[in-house]
């Protein structure tokens, strides 16, 4: 092989490196902005993402999974739904178990429900005209993300450090001499 | 910036793989709707004698088109002739206008309507003879075609005799 052919192939080489590079680079940027959609863009529509605290619904939801619910009507829940709602017994902290039961007496809708990792039930009661959270879909481990960045250093890391990171690239691009300049300076 | 064919096509494959993960992270949940709940209890009074005591029918999830059956035996424990009618209570009046009731002994009909309607006596009486027995059988039902009214909701029926 004479030496143009070779540096030829290198420079293909590095270009088609480059490309997939790139393309690699994106596709995980492509994926970071879905997930982003997909746990805020329902809070649009009045869903909510929730991060799951404990393993007692464990397999279906693990420790860690970021759930999104979205909001029903208490009348149009179904035996086996998994739901979150304030747990009276537990000073009305949000819980996210399974339906096992049913019972609608007058205005009032009486739910009995269970982790499926559980042993025990809860009962409570919403009313018929209220709202309760349905969970439709999951999103493993997110939640170990979520739920630093809900605090204030988290916040804080999320605001400041790309502000910090957004403004150097600004100051070095104005700072930099436009290349068209640099031919015109070069010249005899 | 200006977006390369990489760079774009990076970004829907992205989008997509995120897309087509979602969908897979679904949550599966309930699949039927919660029926009605009904429960049927019948008890002797001094003059009537039942068997069996107590509850007679327990039917969890009950739908449109479902139907259940119960039996039970009366029997007349005075000196002489009664003329039995029933009415019913319920705990809730829920399923008032959606439960059908119908009610027989001895081939023929003493009831057919809703659980509202039984909750006067019935206007015909059953003559049981003094130490004679009568068989009872009630049916429970859901009309095929109704609302949504009946989901998750629940009545417990206590049937009473009265005899005169």
């Amino acid at each position: 092989m004479c030496p143009s052919s070779s540096s030829r192939a290198d420079v293909t080489a590095r270009g088609v490196l480059r490309w997939v590079g790139v393309l690699l680079a994106w596709v995980a940027l492509g994926m970071g902005a879905g997930l982003a959609v997909a746990v805020a863009g329902p809070i649009a529509l009045g869903w909510r993402p929730l991060a799951v605290l404990s393993g007692s619904m464990a397999p279906a939801l693990q420790t860690g999974d970021e759930v999104v619910v979205e909001p029903v009507a208490p009348t149009a829940l179904r035996v086996g739904d998994v739901v979150t709602f304030e747990d009276p017994s537990r000073g009305r902290r949000l819980v996210t178990h399974r339906v096992q039961r049913l019972r609608a007496t007058g205005a009032t809708v009486h739910v009995v429900t269970r982790g499926d990792a559980n042993d025990t039930s809860e009962r409570w009661s919403v009313a018929a005209g209220g709202r309760v959270g349905r969970v439709v879909y999951r999103i493993p481990k997110l939640g170990y993300a979520t739920v630093p960045a809900g605090t204030p250093l988290g916040r804080l890391l999320l605001v400041v450090v790309p502000a910090i990171v957004l403004g150097a690239c600004e100051i070095r691009r104005v700072w930099r001499k436009p290349p068209l300049a640099r031919s015109i300076a070069g010249e005899p | 910036m200006r977006l390369s064919f990489p760079r774009c096509a990076g970004l829907v494959v992205g989008l997509g793989l995120v897309a087509v993960l979602v969908s897979g992270w679904t949550v599966a949940g309930g699949r039927a709707a919660p029926g009605a709940h009904v429960t049927v209890t019948v008890n002797r009074t001094g003059e009537l004698d039942v068997a069996p005591l107590g509850r007679l029918l327990d039917v969890r999830d009950i739908v449109p088109g479902g139907r259940d059956e119960a039996r039970f035996v009366v029997t007349n424990v005075t000196g002489s002739h009664l003329a039995v009618r029933v009415r019913a209570r319920a705990d809730s009046a829920d399923l008032d206008d959606q439960l059908m009731i119908e009610l027989s002994a001895r081939g023929k009909q003493l009831f057919a309507g809703t659980l509202g309607q039984l909750r006067g006596p019935t206007r015909r009486r059953l003559l049981v003879a003094p130490a004679a027995r009568a068989a009872f059988v009630v049916h429970v039902s859901l009309p095929a075609a109704m609302a949504r009214a009946y989901r998750a909701r629940g009545a417990d029926v206590s049937l009473e005799l009265l005899a005169g």
